[in-house]
């Protein structure tokens, strides 16, 4: 540099031709190399990115898969709604992975192929029989029966790095030939002999172009278009220009045709979608039809062979005409070029564009459950493997489930003309602890502020069933049938504040019942109770359950003046549910990565963290809720025989309206109010649960028929005083309790008593 | 296939219990490298557990003989993955629970083991003999965990159940 700049300056101060060729000498002595190295530089670029590309993949969440087998809870409706979320196509002749024929009850579908963490699931046809709401028989292609299959799952998100480039990587081999072959004639009929640019193509571009006046024509063979797309920016610079043509030329001087071929397939720009770019073929695919590459039909692999000319002017959705008429032209370049039969093309052109009214969006529909999801992975991963490893993460979600409980919500909440009324809904499968379904407020389509895991608002009445099971954890001092006085009660804490708790309805019913307070929510009852058995204990129970309690317990704990998430209530109602065994939640079942390694697997957990007797009587109790409780709307509208359990939840002035509630299988607990706390009038009565009650009529539930473990047996209590009774007395009824606790027996029927079981006795050893 | 599994497990158990008392260590590590030490078996051959268990339904069965093969070969969380299927299908079923518990002892995890031996238990009414097995892996699980407290309480259950069968 410095001995450039004194030549220079002497060139000025000494002008002669001997300095002047000594400068251009010297320069192109400069020139040459430089020139050299740029290309080696180039060289270098094209070499290290093409083998180093690794293209950031996404992680794809998918749903659970739907297992078949005969037995299987699965009305008709939801099989369909199933498979037309995957964009199975409804064909009469079942062509082709993918597609399905509906008669009445009968469905025959071709499954797709499937890699799970657990093995892979071959493409079949299988014939599915539904009858009452169940899966009747199972057979295989030739009838003969079948176990279990299970469809390809369904996917509901991805993970997406900053810039958003989505993609599904194709392999060449998996490429339909068609499109391969329209791909060349269209683009560069001569890619399998010129050396990565071709002269005569740009000659053939210039010719056009200047008879246009214009540029009509790109000469780009497809390893320059590779180029532009995978190297360099969008610029229409002449020396862009030339680095691609010189990087095409190292491209194809360094890999096979093949090779070119299948990055240009992965990387080549097809569309947009807001701020997400679809790359490649493969997620074009899905992106305007829905369904994967391989199960395309020929004029949709030419409509994406047109895309390829611009996928913006072209865009099917936006565009329809432009591009049918290049997608035609298409067509009818490959009947011409006897790629195809040209009486093929004809019936070809008559089809229509066939693209899916939305593209599959890039966000998720289910953005509630997947902030779970993420939640989940980023305890796990780190953020850039999330978004660029290609990950296949393996979630609980069941698709049915997750669009029942979305339009229960969405219509119950339309019931209250308030706009300002929010709701949310967790809904879990009771035997595996896993999540099937969230949502998060009136427009679970959109992603939001999430209700479900983050709303932490007082559960009121839902604390109960911690309260009556901390008694019932005493069996020496409370059954079911243990009577408590529903009488005005005040506690003054240690400031010297009074707290006078009153009942819903403003009344004292006198002595009730354990099992009735509990049905009938009262609230006197259950603060005495609570304070008798200790405030300690009941937030022990508590935290065992899965909720973990206020640093400083206060007596308001025992009407729930304490804030949980609903997803926090499902976790403590899930281990009533599974009978006292306390599981961690999952929404992951597994990840794999895309080469179908199984990285991690969350399996169920399992704590038993109350005794099996107190844990049968406090969901005895909870039966008791819906059956003439407070929850009893619900039985009478899904039927009694269902053996649901649950418990309302109101808090003060109506503010909160909770309802937590579960069948034999299928636990889903529900809140509705506002986000700025306001009264909503509603209590959880009539508003939680009609919304409950109408999302659990949607759902193939199993009943709840809790069995008595062993050290439980039925016993007949007199209602009036919970003293032990006998069935022919007046005024009894039959509750569980736990072996050797048996209450003192009353006093009239007591006598009776003895001279039956004396005769029973008598008569038992005479028929002996 | 459910009570072949079954009555494999309670094989199993039985040696784990005789075994397992004396050297755990050196059964655990066998029972990893080489999980079927079936053969020194020193008692006769125990009655099947499930008499009078409902079946489990066929697609369920095929899920427990691919988990119990998976096992055998020391692929114990394949086999989880394969007995949590099962289980979706036939959630009630305690056998399955007890094919869990004891794929989890396998993997050395005792807690696990014995909190889906409960499980089972608590789904078991009646069938004393899967109780009894049950409390024998609860009982062997324990006194791994180091509570021998516990794990003469659950001795003392296997035994009564032991003497009603």
């Amino acid at each position: 540099m410095t001995r450039r700049s004194r030549s220079s300056r002497r060139s000025r101060s000494k002008p002669s031709g001997r300095w002047i060729r000594w400068w251009i000498l010297f320069a192109l002595a400069l020139w040459i190399p430089a020139a050299l190295l740029y290309v080696l530089y180039l060289d270098w670029r094209v070499t290290s990115q093409f083998e180093g590309k690794r293209w950031a993949l996404p992680a794809r969440v998918y749903a659970r898969p739907l297992e078949l087998y005969e037995g299987l809870r699965l009305s008709p409706q939801h099989l369909e709604a199933e498979l037309r979320l995957l964009g199975y196509q409804r064909h009469a002749d079942i062509p082709a992975p993918g597609s399905y024929e509906r008669l009445g009850d009968i469905f025959r579908l071709r499954a797709r192929p499937f890699v799970f963490p657990e093995g892979e699931e071959p493409t079949r046809i299988i014939e599915i029989r539904v009858g009452g709401n169940q899966i009747t028989r199972l057979r295989g292609a030739s009838g003969e029966p079948l176990d279990l299959a299970r469809l390809d799952p369904v996917l509901i998100g991805s993970i997406y790095p900053a810039h958003r480039e989505d993609r599904v990587l194709v392999r060449l081999e998996d490429v339909p030939p068609l499109l391969i072959k329209a791909l060349i004639e269209l683009e560069d009929r001569r890619f399998h002999e010129h050396h990565g640019v071709s002269l005569i193509g740009i000659g053939r571009a210039l010719l056009s172009n200047l008879q246009a006046g214009r540029v009509v024509q790109g000469g780009s063979t497809i390893t320059q278009q590779l180029v532009k797309n995978f190297y360099l920016t969008g610029d229409r610079t002449i020396w862009r220009k030339a680095n691609e043509a010189v990087m095409a030329v190292l491209l194809d001087y360094h890999y096979s045709k093949d090779e070119i071929l299948e990055a240009y397939l992965n990387e080549i720009y097809l569309g947009q979608d807001g701020n997400r770019s679809i790359h490649g073929f493969g997620m074009a695919s899905q992106f305007y039809f829905g369904r994967p590459l391989q199960e395309l039909q020929p004029h949709q692999l030419a409509l994406l062979t047109a895309l390829v000319k611009g996928a913006s002017y072209y865009d099917p959705r936006r565009h329809p005409e432009r591009a049918m008429e290049r997608r035609n032209l298409v067509l009818k370049t490959l009947g011409e070029r006897k790629v195809l039969p040209m009486d093929k093309v004809h019936a070809l052109l008559a089809q229509g564009l066939d693209v899916t009214a939305r593209g599959r969006s890039g966000d998720s529909p289910y953005p509630a459950f997947m902030d779970l999801v993420k939640e989940h992975l980023h305890r796990d991963y780190r953020p850039e493997d999330l978004s660029s490893e290609g990950l296949r993460v393996f979630t609980t979600l069941a698709p049915d489930v997750q669009e029942s409980a979305e339009q229960a919500l969405v219509r119950g909440l339309k019931r209250w003309s308030n706009a300002n009324v929010q709701g949310a809904a967790v809904i879990l499968n009771v035997d595996d602890a896993s999540v099937l379904a969230v949502v998060s407020g009136r427009e679970p389509k959109f992603p939001g502020f999430n209700r479900a895991l983050y709303a932490r608002r007082p559960i009121g009445s839902l604390i109960k069933p911690a309260v009556y099971l901390a008694a019932l954890e005493h069996p020496d001092q409370y059954g079911l049938g243990t009577l408590v006085e529903d009488e005005p009660i005040s506690l003054t804490d240690a400031n010297g504040s009074t707290w006078i708790p009153k009942n819903y309805d403003a009344q004292l019913h006198g002595s009730v019942p354990l099992w009735q307070a509990l049905a009938n929510s009262y609230n006197l009852p259950t603060v005495r109770l609570g304070m008798t058995v200790g405030l300690r204990n009941v937030a022990n129970v508590a935290q065992r359950l899965g909720l973990q309690p206020p640093k400083q317990v206060y007596p308001s704990f025992l009407l729930g003046a304490v804030p949980y998430s609903p997803l926090e209530v499902a976790q403590a109602y899930q281990t009533l549910a599974s009978g006292g065994f306390r599981s961690p939640l999952r929404s992951v079942r597994s990840v794999m990565t895309r080469d179908g390694e199984v990285l991690k697997r969350y399996p169920l957990m399992v704590e038993r963290v109350v005794e099996p007797g107190p844990a049968f009587l406090i969901n005895y109790g909870l039966q008791r809720v819906v059956l003439e409780g407070t929850a009893k709307s619900a039985s009478s509208r899904l039927g009694s025989d269902l053996g649901l359990a649950g418990k309302t939840g109101t808090t003060d002035d109506s503010r909160d309206s909770w309802f937590a509630g579960f069948s034999g299988n299928t636990l889903g607990v529900v809140w509705i109010g506002r986000d700025d706390n306001g009264k909503t009038g509603l209590t959880g009565a009539t508003g939680a649960l009609p919304v409950w009650t109408d999302l659990f009529s949607g759902l193939d539930l199993r009943p709840l028929s809790l069995a008595p473990p062993d050290g439980v047996e039925q016993l007949w209590v007199e209602r009036s005083t919970g003293l032990l009774s006998a069935e022919y007395c007046s005024g009894s009824m039959p509750l569980p309790y736990v072996s050797g606790y048996a209450p003192e027996p009353a006093a009239g029927c007591v006598d009776q008593r003895n001279v039956f079981e004396r005769a029973s006795n008598w008569l038992r050893g005479f028929m002996r | 296939m459910t009570r072949d599994f079954s009555r494999g497990a309670i094989v199993l158990l039985v040696a784990v219990t005789l075994t397992a008392c004396t050297t755990p260590p050196v059964w655990r590590q066998e029972a990893v490298s080489e999980p079927a030490p079936l053969k020194p078996t020193p008692r006769p051959v125990e009655p099947p557990a499930v008499a009078g268990i409902p079946a489990l339904p066929t697609a369920a069965k095929g899920l427990v003989s691919r988990a119990e093969q998976a096992s055998a070969v020391g692929q114990h969380e394949e086999a989880v993955a394969q007995l949590e299927r099962a289980l979706r299908i036939a959630p009630e079923h305690p056998v399955l629970w007890q094919n869990l518990a004891v794929v989890r002892y396998r993997l050395g995890d005792y807690r696990q083991a014995e909190a889906l031996a409960l499980k089972s238990n608590s789904l078991a009414n009646g069938f004393s003999n899967l109780k009894r097995s049950n409390w024998q892996l609860i009982a062997v699980s324990r006194r791994l965990r180091g509570d021998s407290k516990g794990a003469a309480a659950a001795e003392v259950e296997a035994r009564r159940l032991g003497e009603q069968g």
